[in-house]
């Protein structure tokens, strides 16, 4: 057994809300062909007909008002389009143009973030493990694809039905607690894992202060969940942002989150080499991706309403896993590995097989599952170290001068990398070996922007 | 063809949603979440005052993040009670959000340095603007002072309109925040007639009632500092102290007011995951300590806490001046704006420009989502601010059970006696639940 896994006390889940894996981590593959990202080519049809193409544009907030569709039907068309029979992965414009009936903001649902702008999941990403072919669990909303990461099936339903109480069989945390382990779900305020749970709540719940404290102590429960804030509310010392980055909460407050789970471990070495964190997210949110779900092992249940047999898996979300045991750089989902497929049933079936070791009471798309704790395959212990603080403490006031620092090197080679798939007379035609400074490199990358999207650019000025 | 805005799209949804879950009783559950929680509109049920019903009427939420920083939320609702109160507003928070990436960073910080707890987020400033108008049609007033008895009930009714702002800048991630208002007031006091106790001008004056006969307009500002801390599970912390200036378009009614509030909660057990030795590890001087064996991990599978907190609020009235009745705080179930204190008591019961109450509470875990709870609350208001201090506490308990959810209590149903004058069933449910709200005070 590698030693990572032998090493191996602690396994945390942090699950984030509704965004799709080419929305969040799309345009690393200009950075690495390794990861199935976006290439810039790919389009979908709007209303009209025109194609709408994917584009680095996407914002911290603003451009998804309002709340994409990602409900069953939703999902259908986004998969099999409007009406449905042509190409898959083509329905996603159209489909938000059902929500709001403007055809170029419609095509918004194509954007996708530059990688600098979430450096904290695209850091993690690059520097750990990044998952190519993470699903959803179902194609549906959030309900029922958090109910695979807690019991490893959603019991057939397909809906936001919050009742889960009395189900076959029983939640992770449960299984834990019956075999003297430790489990907990750690939230912000307020936890949708009431939905699951009401018996043993002192034991399986805890506030998200509370995991940085045991964090901060070594003490961390043998599986950790945790919970964002969900939403926007008023405190006593001004307003909590929502952090769970659903559309259209602030993006940037998730990943001040995400690192802040990160961080919590990584400050603690002992903690730190002992630990595993997942980062997922529940479902796409309705939001563009290119990879078609493919089919599963059907569950036991059926949903009465739709005849769907859980027999495919929802669409691909982004999923990052940390650990000083594997290798940086680590890409699942290739065609090295078979392009081996996981979705939220695989935390269960994972924590289990780590904690637990053979149990049946499971329902058949938990048991089938893939695993991954083979991932930490190094023999010994990372020493690099990546860490975050807030923009705002570090950035300071813009220094044109200063010469490139190797992650805006890696930018400037992404928008490069970009740029070569424009057409011959949109391109800059800007030799990027020549950028030595900051202010160079802004210049260069707002060229880009400005070629990518002429229109952005205009109302920008 | 034309394009659709955001509220068109909206709206065209909530009737789609609309259409589809209320055509039959079968959908009626998802009927009424419709019809009372949806957006842009919906149906609003609430408390308005305590006395004055439950009010029912229509509201508009909207929300629109304006660009990357500004996170805007419209509410307006216009509502009314069986009572014929009625309450309308137009109330705008707006949120702002920082929009500089996180830094990543790759210098190893000191290795000897004591384990940490990082968090990159904290709260952010926040800004309330809000028109308001509300009228009460029934208030209770026993007369001013510690003293007043409960024959002395009369009743009135009064329509308050309040235009203005305040603002909450949080200093960092200390736990430290600032806090500003400024607003226009103006009030317009009745009579209330054809109840079985009189009308207040039957009974007062403006000498036994300030304000009675003349409500001038207010101009009221105020300054806050507040802070808010947790210190693992041991304990935690809500300060706030304020002071507020009423200036008066009548210079005789101008008077300000401070207000101390400290609340304390100390939980019973620890949260934290703990180490414990295996039951073997103590044997005895013959045996053999079963070498293998690790030690386990445990969670405690209650939970509990103690809860205090210490209410001092003073007003500084200058020689010759006087403070309307009617911005007075008062103790007594609740005052007028739903906060609690002496919940045994009849509403507005106590009533004077100064106050002190001191709150002490307990809950614990019972089983599965059920808990239990008992309070005592001892206070007493002031006619002048030397005469506040620790005798002739007017005193209140309370029992009851709670619903938790996720661990904490979130639902209360209390019965509450002491005190000499009766009892009062009660429940509340955590305003954080509910989405708290952005009204400005009526006192």
């Amino acid at each position: 057994m590698p030693t990572g896994i032998d090493q191996l006390k602690h396994i945390v889940v942090l699950m984030m809300e509704n965004r799709s894996f080419d929305h969040m981590l799309g345009y690393l593959k200009a950075q690495d062909p390794r990861i199935d990202g976006v290439t810039g080519a790919e389009t979908n049809p709007d209303t009209t007909g025109a194609p709408a193409p994917v584009k680095p544009l996407a914002q911290y907030q603003s451009q998804l008002q309002p709340d994409p569709g990602h409900h069953f039907e939703d999902v259908k068309i986004q998969l099999y389009g409007d009406p449905p029979g042509g190409p898959t992965m083509q329905g996603f414009v159209k489909a938000y143009f059902q929500k709001r009936q403007d055809v170029n903001h419609s095509r918004e649902i194509m954007y996708c973030f530059a990688p600098e702008k979430v450096p904290v999941l695209t850091t993690l990403a690059r520097k750990y493990c990044v998952f190519n072919r993470w699903f959803s669990s179902l194609p549906g909303p959030t309900i029922p694809n958090r109910a695979f990461a807690h019991f490893g099936t959603s019991f057939g339903k397909v809906d936001m039905d919050l009742f889960y109480l009395g189900e076959k069989y029983p939640t992770i945390y449960q299984r834990m607690l019956n075999e003297n382990r430790t489990a907990k779900i750690y939230y912000y305020d307020q936890t949708l894992g009431m939905a699951f749970i009401l018996q043993n709540q002192p034991q399986i719940f805890g506030t998200f202060s509370q995991f940085q404290a045991d964090c901060q102590s070594g003490n961390l429960p043998d599986y950790s969940f945790i919970e964002p804030n969900y939403a926007d509310h008023t405190g006593d010392n001004g307003a909590m942002l929502a952090s769970d980055q659903h559309p259209d909460h602030n993006i940037l407050a998730g990943e001040e989150f995400i690192a802040s789970v990160y961080m919590s471990i990584l400050n603690n070495e002992e903690l730190w080499k002992g630990t595993m964190l997942l980062i997922v997210y529940d479902e796409h949110g309705g939001i563009y991706d290119h990879v078609e779900p493919p089919a599963c092992t059907p569950d036991e249940f059926q949903d009465a309403a739709t005849g769907f047999k859980f027999d495919r898996l929802g669409i691909r979300v982004p999923a990052v896993l940390v650990s000083p045991w594997i290798p940086e750089g680590t890409v699942i989902g290739t065609a090295d590995d078979n392009f081996r497929k996981f979705d939220h049933a695989s935390i269960p079936a994972t924590v289990t097989r780590q904690f637990i070791g053979d149990f049946a009471d499971r329902s058949p798309r938990e048991l089938s599952a893939d695993t991954f704790l083979d991932i930490l395959s190094l023999p010994v212990v990372r020493d690099d170290y990546t860490g975050f603080e807030t923009g705002k403490q570090a950035l300071g006031a813009p220094q044109p001068q200063r010469q490139l620092s190797s992650l805006l090197q890696n930018e400037v080679e992404t928008y490069s990398k970009i740029e070569r798939h424009l057409p011959a007379d949109q391109r800059t035609n800007i030799d990027v070996s020549k950028i030595q400074t900051e202010g160079d490199a802004s210049a260069y990358i707002q060229q880009v922007m400005a070629k990518l999207n002429p229109q952005a650019a205009q109302t920008a000025r | 063809m034309a394009q659709e805005s955001q509220p068109e799209s909206e709206l065209r949804l909530e009737a789609k949603d609309l259409a589809k879950d209320c055509s039959s009783f079968k959908t009626a559950l998802a009927c009424g979440q419709v019809l009372f929680t949806d957006h842009p509109l919906h149906i609003a049920v609430g408390g308005i005052a305590p006395g004055n019903g439950i009010a029912v009427g229509p509201a508009l939420i909207y929300d629109w993040n304006a660009n990357e920083n500004w996170r805007l939320n419209f509410n307006a609702d216009a509502v009314a009670s069986n009572n014929g109160s009625w309450r309308a507003g137009v109330y705008l928070k707006a949120l702002f959000a920082s929009s500089k990436p996180v830094k990543v960073i790759h210098k190893r910080p000191d290795p000897t340095a004591k384990p940490k707890t990082e968090t990159l987020f904290g709260p952010v400033p926040e800004l309330n603007f809000y028109v308001q108008s509300i009228s009460l049609n029934k208030l209770n007033y026993y007369g001013l002072g510690p003293f007043s008895s409960r024959q002395s009930l009369a009743l009135y009714g009064m329509q308050e309109t309040i235009v203005g702002g305040n603002g909450v800048y949080p200093i960092g991630k200390t736990g430290l925040a600032l806090f500003g208002e400024l607003n226009g007031r103006l009030v317009s006091l009745r009579g209330r007639h054809g109840d079985t106790s009189p009308s207040i001008e039957q009974l007062y004056t403006e000498s036994s009632a300030p304000g009675l006969l003349k409500q001038p307009g207010y101009l009221q500002t105020g300054e806050g500092l507040r802070l808010n801390r947790d210190f693992g599970d041991h304990f935690s912390l809500q300060w706030s102290g304020t002071l507020q200036q009423f200036v008066a378009t009548d210079s005789k009614y101008t008077f300000e007011r401070w207000a101390l509030d400290f609340s304390h909660s100390i939980p019973l057990y620890s949260r934290s995951t703990q180490r414990r030795a295996p039951a073997s590890a103590a044997v005895g001087p013959d045996q053999s300590p079963a070498p293998f064996e690790e030690s386990r991990h445990h969670t405690e599978n209650l939970e509990g806490a103690f809860g205090l907190r210490v209410l001092l609020s003073e007003s500084i009235v200058p020689s010759g001046h006087v403070e309307p009745f009617y911005f007075q705080p008062t103790l007594g179930g609740s005052d007028i704006n739903g906060d609690r204190g002496l919940g045994s008591y009849a509403d507005y019961r106590f009533r004077a420009p100064n106050l002190l109450l001191f709150h002490g509470s307990f809950e614990h875990s019972i089983w599965g989502p059920i808990g239990a709870t008992i309070m005592a609350d001892f206070g007493r208001v002031a006619l002048n601010r030397a005469d506040i201090g620790f005798d002739h506490f007017r005193h209140s308990y309370a029992t009851g059970v709670t619903i938790r959810v996720g661990g904490f209590p979130q639902v209360w149903l209390l019965f509450a006696w002491g005190g000499g004058e009766g009892t009062h069933t009660t429940g509340y449910i955590n305003p954080g639940l509910l989405g708290g709200s952005n009204r400005p005070s009526l006192f």
